[in-house]
């Protein structure tokens, strides 16, 4: 995921703005890590470079 | 770029692993994908335009505006291992999209933020389960003014009718291609699919 993709993400659930926690990233972008939600506390991951936006609890 | 030039680069991309029957996972043709990018194109509403996937899949259309020069590209699915491989193509025909795995259905989402010049699409047809067309369609349009996507033959009237009020049918291109035998259900080794590319723009 890079970086200016947060600036148009929020959070599916709340709409709340989402703060980017970094596990692993390279020159372009972040691998690992997850975006977490301030307002309303839900997280979604971000794996292999993709977030997942997936409200929490739907498969 | 010209027409089968692009159908070349985008036959050489990966399709589904497992494909699930339920989400109506087939891997959009590569004849197909690249009349309705290159149609597009020649429309000018690829080059030089925000451009959205909806439903990407594997990610042959969002590869292939990207191959055309759209200025920026987002593609979206509700399926992570669909999303992944759609990644690996994007890597390999270096293009520069943000993937995202999420639901076109999710109503919470601030849709608002993915607006963009065009979408492209192949939502499932509703085969499998009535109506799974209608949310692709209901968001191309608060997404996009200009719209093309692949339904099935015939759909025509359908959209034209469920669009009413809201956007106009421009342009119907019939096409058909073989499908292999991808699930348990199907009868036949391959069978000729008859598809429409239909362009809709919002009014």
């Amino acid at each position: 995921m890079r970086r200016d993709l947060l600036d148009i993400l929020c959070c599916p659930v709340c709409k709340g703005g989402l703060v980017l926690t970094v596990v692993e990233e390279n020159d372009e972008e972040i691998l690992e890590g997850s975006l977490l939600c301030e307002a309303c506390g839900a997280s979604y991951p971000i794996c292999a470079g993709i977030p997942n936006l997936l409200p929490p609890g739907i498969e | 770029m010209n027409l089968r030039h692009l159908e070349m680069r985008l036959e050489r991309l990966a399709g589904f692993a497992r494909p699930s029957a339920r989400l109506e996972q087939y891997q959009t043709p590569p004849a197909v994908a690249a009349r309705l990018l290159f149609h597009a194109y020649m429309q000018g509403a690829i080059e030089g335009r925000a451009v959205c996937d909806l439903g990407c899949g594997t990610g042959i259309l969002a590869c292939g505006a990207a191959l055309l020069g759209a200025s920026s590209v987002v593609g979206i699915d509700i399926d992570p291992g669909a999303v992944a491989a759609a990644r690996k193509n994007a890597d390999a025909v270096d293009a520069q999209i943000g993937f995202l795995v999420g639901d076109v259905r999710d109503e919470g989402f601030d849709w608002s933020s993915l607006r963009c010049d065009t979408v492209v699409m192949n939502p499932p047809f509703g085969a499998q389960k009535a109506h799974a067309d209608r949310p692709f369609i209901d968001r191309s349009l608060q997404l996009a003014s200009e719209v093309y996507g692949i339904f099935n033959g015939g759909s025509s009237p359908f959209v034209a009718a469920y669009t009413e009020g809201r956007a106009a049918v421009e342009e119907v291109i019939a096409c058909s291609f073989p499908m292999r035998r991808t699930f348990a259900h199907h009868r036949k080794d391959r069978a000729d699919i008859a598809v429409e590319v239909i362009h809709y723009r919002r009014i």
